[in-house]
């Protein structure tokens, strides 16, 4: 409202008084589109297989070994014979324990990292994060695992990876979001 | 100047009584010194007369098969926050304190132009302040804003999309420089389930934003993600409290150590479909510029994906139960062409039974030397059921809780999911309510 829709409105009256108040306008919502990226190194992915039936209580056991070793696993998917997850490098070691200790077959793979597409309101913005996953398959990196947050969408994928990927998506969505 | 801004969700505002209480609460702020601010939502909920819902009815009900037009149900959507704002404002009026009601763009609130799902640019609150200095309390609309484009003549209303009220309050909150924001419903605060699965879960006092934020994300009608953005960019003390009782609510904070508590709630989701793609007939070499198509499409009819899964074997993922017969309908019959040379194409079949695209695609392609028909695998009835809590997923053996309660209760898991806050697990409907309580008590037990 600028002053002079104000002298025609109905504060006609206030407006010789003394008003104290907030000046110009105060920016708001972050604007749409991915507006940062973020990389986190160090983490293995392991692939559990040929797991027997049934495959829940299977899975159950190889849960609760890795647990045992008191590791912390994310990114955890079923595959039909198995499962996968990822860990930090630092406990590679312990799941390996952990998985040969059940009698199951693993494969694992190391300088994996975990890039974060920022962008507000995920949810609200349809179809985004279908983009976002349709972008970096495009840029030819590898995707291991995915996961999303209000706020961000997660990938593992390999070291070597990082940078296309990280190119791909400022180009995509970083330009949009200015 | 001590602002508080007063959220009003359609409940608080659907009778006469509820506008009392609601009314009544802002008469008390006043009396404590404060200038209040009020913010509401339309009146109602769906099915009723004044409700979004039943507005939008009256234009789409005019000949189905026509689709308004973006700006036009902007235009009827922001009706119901309008006729709320003045009643709202003459029953503080009635009660002897001086109200004014104001639409989004008469209190200054700017938007980005897209009609239905606006963000907001910026808020001028010069109006909003000198209805302030009058002792006037302003009643604005909710959800809306205005655009301003240098060729129109005046300005075009945009509303916020979902969680749109709760937007406007924290907005106004900041440009305001509010003590507080609150945004009052009809439950306590943030609760640790919801309490028609779990009656007796209890209301958290305290939440970070990023943990509310999470959970709205995952299902949660509490506080819209957009709103919690905005106050912890501003620091706004956000509140969320009951209309009708005198609890004390839920304070949401910056990200602070919360001792005592590790599980942040136990959430759901609606109604989902979960799509699988089996790639084994997929050549290697071809892989990913299918996976790339599948998701490009997906992207083009704007569809919400949950549970995205990208694994050796194929690809998965749910979609709201009301966006299925679209995805299945963009997918069926549609035609691959992968290699550069376009020797091999593959052609998508999205139901059990050939549909009669999928036949005359089929016939169409005969002549090509290498057509593969890959088959969608499609789980309907399906929900999903979220773990928040920042600390607690970090937790060596969570998946596995997870997973043994519900083995344990026979109720069959199909795909899970995680991020850094929060895990989910993807479940049959009619486990729903037990998933909940079963997770729930197991895993606030254990915290």
């Amino acid at each position: 409202m600028d002053q002079a829709s104000l002298e025609k409105g109905p504060f006609q009256r206030a407006l010789s008084e003394p008003v104290e108040m907030p000046t110009g306008e105060t920016e708001f919502e972050r604007p749409r589109g991915v507006h940062s990226i973020q990389v986190r190194e160090g983490y293995t992915n392991v692939r559990v297989h040929g797991l027997g039936e049934p495959l829940p209580e299977s899975r159950i056991k190889v849960l609760a070994s890795v647990a045992k070793q008191n590791v912390s696993l994310d990114f955890l998917k079923f595959t039909p014979d198995g499962l996968s997850f990822v860990v930090p490098d630092s406990d590679r070691e312990a799941v390996d324990k952990a998985v040969s200790e059940v009698g199951a077959k693993q494969e694992s793979k190391g300088d994996r990292c975990v890039v974060l597409a920022h962008a507000v309101n995920m949810r609200d913005e349809e179809g985004l994060i279908a983009r976002l996953v349709s972008t970096a398959i495009a840029s030819g990196t590898e995707i291991d695992h995915m996961g999303d947050m209000h706020d961000r969408v997660l990938f593992v994928v390999s070291k070597n990876d990082v940078e296309a990927l990280q190119s791909a998506l400022k180009a995509g969505f970083q330009e949009e979001a200015r | 100047m001590k602002v508080r801004v007063m959220k009003f969700g359609g409940t608080s505002v659907r009778t006469p009584e509820a506008r009392m209480a609601a009314a009544l609460r802002v008469i008390s702020a006043k009396e404590q010194g404060y200038h209040p601010v009020v913010v509401v939502s339309a009146i109602g909920r769906k099915g009723e007369p004044y409700a979004t819902d039943t507005l939008l009815q009256l234009v789409q009900g005019i000949d189905p098969t026509v689709k308004p037009d973006a700006r036009e149900l902007d235009m009827i959507m922001a009706v119901g926050e309008i006729l709320s704002s003045v009643v709202f404002a003459q029953t503080l009026k009635s009660l002897g304190h001086p109200s004014m009601s104001f639409r989004g763009g008469q209190a200054g609130i700017r938007t980005d132009g897209v009609y239905g799902n606006a963000r907001i640019l910026g808020v001028n609150p010069q109006g909003l302040m000198e209805g302030l200095m009058r002792g006037v309390i302003p009643v604005v609309c909710g959800f809306q804003g205005v655009w301003t484009h240098g060729k129109l003549p005046g300005s075009e209303l945009n509303t916020l999309g979902r969680g749109g009220s709760d937007t406007t309050a924290a907005a106004l909150g900041a440009a305001l420089r509010a003590d507080a924001v609150e945004i009052y419903t009809d439950v306590d605060g943030v609760k640790t389930a919801d309490p028609d699965f779990v009656r007796e879960a209890p209301t958290l006092r305290r939440v970070t934003y990023d943990e509310v934020a999470e959970i709205a994300h995952l299902g949660a009608k509490v506080l819209h993600p957009r709103a919690a953005e905005i106050a912890m960019k501003f620091s706004i003390p956000l509140w969320v409290k009951n209309t009708f009782t005198d609890d004390s609510g839920t304070e949401i904070v910056a990200g602070v150590e919360l001792p005592g508590r590790r599980v942040t709630g136990v959430t759901h989701t609606g109604k989902l479909v979960y799509i699988q793609i089996d790639l084994a007939d997929v050549d290697p070499a071809h892989r990913s510029v299918f996976e790339a198509r599948v998701y490009e499409t997906l992207a083009r009819y704007h569809v919400n994906m949950y549970m995205t899964t990208l694994t050796s074997g194929g690809i998965g993922f749910a979609v709201p139960r009301e966006q299925f017969a679209e995805v299945q309908d963009m997918f069926d019959a549609l035609v691959m062409p992968v290699s550069t040379d376009k020797t091999t194409v593959y052609l998508v079949q999205s139901s059990d039974k050939e549909s009669k695209a999928f036949a005359t695609q089929s016939q169409l392609l005969s002549g090509l030397d290498d057509v593969r028909v890959v088959k969608l695998s499609v789980t309907e009835g399906c929900t999903m059921v979220s773990v928040v809590g920042k600390d607690y997923i970090q937790r060596p053996g969570v998946y596995l809780s997870v997973l043994q309660t519900l083995h344990d209760a026979q109720i069959p898991v199909l795909q899970t999911s995680d991020s850094d806050f929060s895990l989910s697990v993807l479940v049959p409907e009619s486990e729903l309510r037990r998933g909940v309580a079963l997770l729930h008590e197991k895993l606030t037990g254990d915290a």
